[in-house]
């Protein structure tokens, strides 16, 4: 069984939030709710990154871990997923997410947060797959018509991916080789195969930093 | 109506001024100099009265203040778009305003062009909303309310108030020789649209299927008749494949010679052509030279005597030059000196309102015009005035990557909204400290432009500005001055965000050969609100 | 004479083929070393180092933390929560509950030594009961949720079910969140109720502590109205509470600027100052309800007998022994005299 993963390749963001937007809309996220986000480090100075995270379905999840009422879940793919039903809302999945996924719709008085809402890797919830239910609570279920979370399919530079880990890591290998230069090879001049461009006289632009 | 293609009606000739009608008009950057300006300045019998926007946002123009007043001046004002726009609420008029809904592209089908200059058919996806209508049935209304509905579809059929896109589109076919939108028909469009998946993401050519050989959306130039099936021209000026395959010299646009010097190409030419050399534009008689007349049919004869490439409605000059490897417009050779502008060669011209003024002296910019576009336009009246003590910074305008244009749309978007949610000022962190402002403080922007204040959120960057410039995005609109003009919108059509449109403060200037407006440099001041 | 001078060249020349040998596949490093390296680092080594020590860049997306990509100190709440927190304060309050247990079957209750004497002396007034009362009961509402919330997914889940449990749980938060604010009001009555007999006298009180109040055999030391453990008891409860409300209310209310550190810091201190106190809660139910014959009835009916007040709080007795009475009113009831009657002084 595939084991569901996402990946970033950090030189090839752009920070267009189209991995945002796209998840906002396929999963019709209200106001104030962010699945998914786009850091950017170093924001005007040269060597500026920009990195979309969501929540990166854990293999050992803190969130599952400290959940109260234990309403996580992982499935077969290694996707983590939560049923709002069981949730009470404390935030203690918030706590302990390193990436911040775990997001709420309400800042009520005495901690009414509402159900604790997160991506899903577009695999939706524990409702019958693409039922009216499942698309009310969790949003899209992707996974169960054979395709892959928007916010990867919608990437402009396929810095994002998403999907089984085997083929991802294989993507990962494939452009490491290609960009070639070892530790240098996860780098902005190289992002789209710059030292084989300028060996084939594509073009002279060096690349001077990484 | 005059006749077609009577070319002295747009020419001064013998003694007779061209008509209006026929002359240059004022272009969308002066319209509110139009309605301002003194009646006896301008080449026209009055001012002008009334204004249509037709999918336009005056958030998009300079000289926001003035443009309140012209508004405000008009005697109607109709504003069709599928969002009311800032032009609803920026002026105080109580009347005479008319808001037209326009259906959005997916409330309508047809052909749509893209930048790479692929057209395209699309297809319906919702009924349209509301009272929306297609352009095309407003359109028609009003060509019928004004009297010439009739000759307008002469050749169009209407179905309920709408005109038949597919004749629309034919009609172009007919007549749009000069830039090649004759070969894009309706059936090869849906043809195309139904084999999207046989079509190269790379070099955009179809690889079998019913549309083998095609390019992706015949981009224009795609010549002669539909029958004739161009497939299209993907790259410009290519001259490594035959023009019947997509490839294209480059065209003869400027003559055939200038001051003595050759303009048409020396030895080159595209693959497969019978003349290997230069050649300027077909006529029938350059036909009739070369002994390809007899090539054309019977029909094609009787329309393309006495024409050229650009005027022979069979299109069998188009097809012939093809025939024989030539492209239909010439081959010459492209010019870096453009002989017919202000400035043949671009030299800098230090702008209207500048800090630099040493720069003026070295490179002072044109001398006024009395009569440009039809207005007199100014240029060293203005520059000549030192407005850089009291507006020490210059501003410049951008894009921002989750809005598009002047906002109405892309704010009323949920989505896109919450990721923008501040009009912003984009300063450097010296500018920001000399003037005691911080980072997400409110400021007023001010120019030399009589009321242009704006107020914003500085957005404090270290190295992302340099000193001395300031930078804002001009997508926003639906505050002025301060005031914020959200109860002014129709219930339910204001957008999620709104903020001060950057041109309000941006200032008078326009380009010496198109009159676009300059919105990307000028002065101002900054100080905390 | 030909010894080993004669062999001095070919032992020279052997000496240095050996020398070479071993010294030119050192070369490369020698080179590496003159030339800085032998490679470039990675550039971007500093970034990733910032990011992994949570140095926040910028978002579009609005919201406290939306600029910090990664934190690792969510693991070491989680970690803290999960592997130290539960099983440590279930070992405690076992630890507690079996003392006392193993106390009570070595040592029994404990009883008035004089038995009693009938007689009685009035030693809490309805005001300093009902504050007591509405203290024990806010707090025990809040430790037994607070228990629930922490300890319910393991106990409560396999007997209710998890819908089931989800509702209990969802319960439990918010009488939880309710009752905090309650708290915090109890607290301040509690603090200005037995103040001034909470103040600590160092001659007597430190004796009862080396003493350990009598509890582990020898003669019973001398004390005040609240004795030295009472008035720990009172300064655990003030203090502890105080640490409970302030780290409760930034959990309670966290629709303003808290960060994740600052919510996880105050989840520390609010549970760490819970199991303290309710360890000593523990200690305080067994000693003031369960362990000592004559201890309950001075805050349910607001009477003790006079010769357990003799013998508990010998100092207090000398001052009012001259108010015992007869009869005890009745429980319950609430008489002028009660509400007059005049604090005595410690």
């Amino acid at each position: 069984m595939a084991r569901m993963k996402f990946l970033l390749d950090a030189k090839r963001c752009i920070e267009c939030n189209g991995c945002v937007t796209a998840c906002k809309n396929e999963n019709n996220i209200p106001w104030g709710v962010n699945r998914r986000r786009v850091v950017t480090i170093d924001d005007g100075s040269p060597g500026e990154r920009s990195i979309s995270v969501a929540c990166m379905h854990c293999s050992d999840a803190p969130c599952k871990a400290v959940c109260p009422v234990d309403c996580f879940y992982v499935t077969d793919d290694g996707v983590v997923l939560h049923d709002k039903d069981i949730c009470i809302g404390c935030g203690y999945c918030f706590f302990a997410c390193p990436f911040g996924a775990p997001q709420f719709p309400k800042d009520g008085a005495f901690g009414d947060r509402g159900k604790m809402d997160k991506c899903t890797f577009c695999a939706g919830g524990p409702e019958p797959d693409n039922s009216a239910a499942e698309y009310q609570k969790y949003g899209r279920n992707r996974l169960a018509e054979g395709k892959l979370p928007l916010c990867a399919e919608m990437c402009a530079t396929k810095a994002l991916i998403a999907g089984d880990g085997d083929t991802v890591a294989d993507i990962y290998r494939e452009r490491v080789a290609y960009r070639g230069a070892a530790g240098l090879s996860w780098g902005w001049g190289t992002a789209y195969g710059g030292r084989q461009r300028r060996a084939r006289g594509v073009d002279n632009k060096t690349s001077s930093q990484d | 109506m005059a006749a077609r293609f009577d070319q002295e009606s747009y020419e001064q000739v013998k003694g007779k001024p061209a008509k209006p009608m026929n002359t240059k008009g004022i272009p969308v950057s002066r319209w509110i100099d139009g309605v301002l300006e003194d009646k006896a300045k301008i080449a026209q019998k009055d001012n002008v009265r009334a204004m249509v926007f037709w999918g336009h946002v005056p958030n998009s123009q300079t000289r926001g203040p003035e443009m309140k007043t012209a508004m405000e001046k008009l005697d109607l004002l109709v504003v069709i778009d599928p969002y009311p726009t800032v032009s609803a609420v920026m002026h105080d008029r109580k009347d005479g305003v008319y808001l037209l809904p326009a259906a959005t592209q997916f409330e309508t089908y047809g052909s749509v062009t893209a930048s790479n200059r692929s057209l395209q058919w699309r297809d319906k996806v919702i009924e349209p909303l509301f009272e929306s209508l297609p352009d095309q049935t407003i359109m028609y209304k009003l060509a019928r309310k004004l009297g010439f509905g009739e000759q307008l579809c002469k050749h169009i059929k209407v179905n309920n108030d709408e005109p038949l896109i597919e004749d629309i589109t034919r009609e172009f076919n007919k007549g749009m020789w000069t830039i090649g939108y004759t070969g894009q028909s309706p059936e090869r469009l849906k043809l195309q649209q139904k084999n999207w998946h046989t079509f190269d993401f790379t070099s955009l050519e179809a690889k079998g299927g019913a549309c083998n050989g095609e390019y992706y959306g015949l981009p224009w130039p795609c010549w002669g008749t539909a029958d004739m099936k161009h497939p299209g021209t993907p790259n410009l000026y290519d001259m490594s494949k035959p023009v019947a395959k997509g490839g294209l010299t480059f065209r003869a646009r400027f003559g055939v010679e200038h001051n003595g010097v050759n303009l048409l190409a020396d030895g080159v030419y595209s693959k497969g052509s019978e003349i290997k050399d230069g050649y300027p534009e077909f006529t029938a008689d350059m036909l009739k030279k070369l002994g390809w007349w007899t090539d054309l049919t019977a029909e094609e004869k009787q329309l393309a005597e006495g024409k050229n490439w650009k005027t022979d409605r069979s299109g069998g000059i188009q097809r012939v030059a093809i025939k024989h490897g030539c492209a239909p417009f010439g081959n010459a050779r492209a010019r870096s000196v453009v002989w017919t502008f202000p400035d043949p060669v671009p030299i800098h011209r230090e702008a209207l309102y500048t800090s630099r003024r040493d720069l003026v002296s070295k490179y002072p910019t044109y001398a006024d015009r009395k009569s440009f576009y039809r207005l007199p336009t100014r240029y060293a009246s203005i520059q000549a005035k030192d407005y850089s003590k009291d507006y020490p910074l210059i501003m410049t305008s951008g894009r921002l990557v989750e809005y598009e244009g002047g906002g109405d749309e892309t704010r009323s978007n949920p989505w896109l909204a919450e990721l923008q949610q501040h009009m912003f000022a984009e300063i450097n962190i010296v500018d920001a400290n000399n003037a005691g402002i911080k980072h997400g403080d409110m400021i007023w922007v001010e120019s030399p432009e009589e009321g242009g204040r704006i107020k914003v959120m500085a957005k404090i960057t270290q190295e992302g500005m340099a000193p001395g410039v300031i930078w804002m995005p001009f997508h926003f609109g639906g505050h002025f001055q301060g005031r914020d003009l959200r109860s002014k919108y129709p219930t339910g059509s204001d957008p999620y965000i709104l903020g001060e449109a950057c041109n309000t403060a941006f200032t008078y200037g326009y380009d010496s050969v198109t009159q676009m407006q300059e919105t990307k440099v000028s002065l101002c001041r900054i100080s905390r609100a | 004479m030909q010894t080993i001078g004669h062999y001095r060249s070919m032992i020279g020349v052997m000496l240095l083929l050996l020398a070479m040998v071993m010294l030119v596949p050192l070369a490369p490093y020698a080179l590496a070393y003159v030339q800085g390296g032998g490679g470039v680092a990675n550039p971007g080594a500093d970034l990733w180092r910032d990011v992994r020590q949570a140095i926040p860049g910028d978002s579009q997306v609005q919201g406290v933390d939306a600029g910090t990509l990664i934190s690792a100190r969510g693991e070491q709440w989680r970690q803290y929560r999960m592997e130290k927190l539960a099983p440590y304060s279930a070992a405690i309050f076992a630890g507690v509950i079996g003392l006392f247990v193993l106390y009570f079957l070595i040592r029994g209750r404990i009883r008035i030594m004089a038995g009693r004497s009938g007689r009685f002396i009035r030693r809490y007034t309805v005001a300093d009961r009902w504050i007591h009362w509405f203290m024990a009961a806010v707090f025990l509402i809040l430790m037994l949720t607070g228990l629930v919330l922490l300890y319910g997914r393991w106990v409560l889940i396999p007997w209710l079910g998890p819908e089931g449990f989800s509702a209990t749980a969802a319960f439990c938060k918010w009488a939880h969140n309710l009752s905090g604010l309650l708290f915090i009001l109890a607290v301040v009555l509690m603090f200005f109720a037995y103040l001034r007999e909470a103040r600590f006298k160092f001659k007597v009180d430190s004796v009862w502590f080396l003493r350990a109040g009598g509890y582990l055999g020898g003669k019973h030391p001398s004390s005040g109205k609240i004795n030295a453990g009472q008035k720990a008891w009172f300064w655990a409860v003030v203090i502890g509470g105080a640490l409970l409300s302030v780290s409760g209310l930034a959990l309670d209310f966290p629709a303003f600027v808290q960060s994740r550190e600052l919510l996880q810091d105050a989840h520390l201190v609010h549970t760490l100052t819970a199991v303290f106190v309710i360890a000593f809660f523990f200690v305080h139910i067994y000693l003031g309800a369960i362990g000592m014959e004559g201890s309950l009835e001075a805050m349910t009916r607001g009477t003790v007998d006079a010769n357990w007040a003799r013998e508990q709080h010998d100092l207090w007795y000398e001052e009012v022994k001259d108010q015992v009475e007869d009869a005890p009113p009745d429980a319950g009831a609430v008489s002028a005299a009660d509400v007059a009657s005049p604090r005595t002084d410690a």
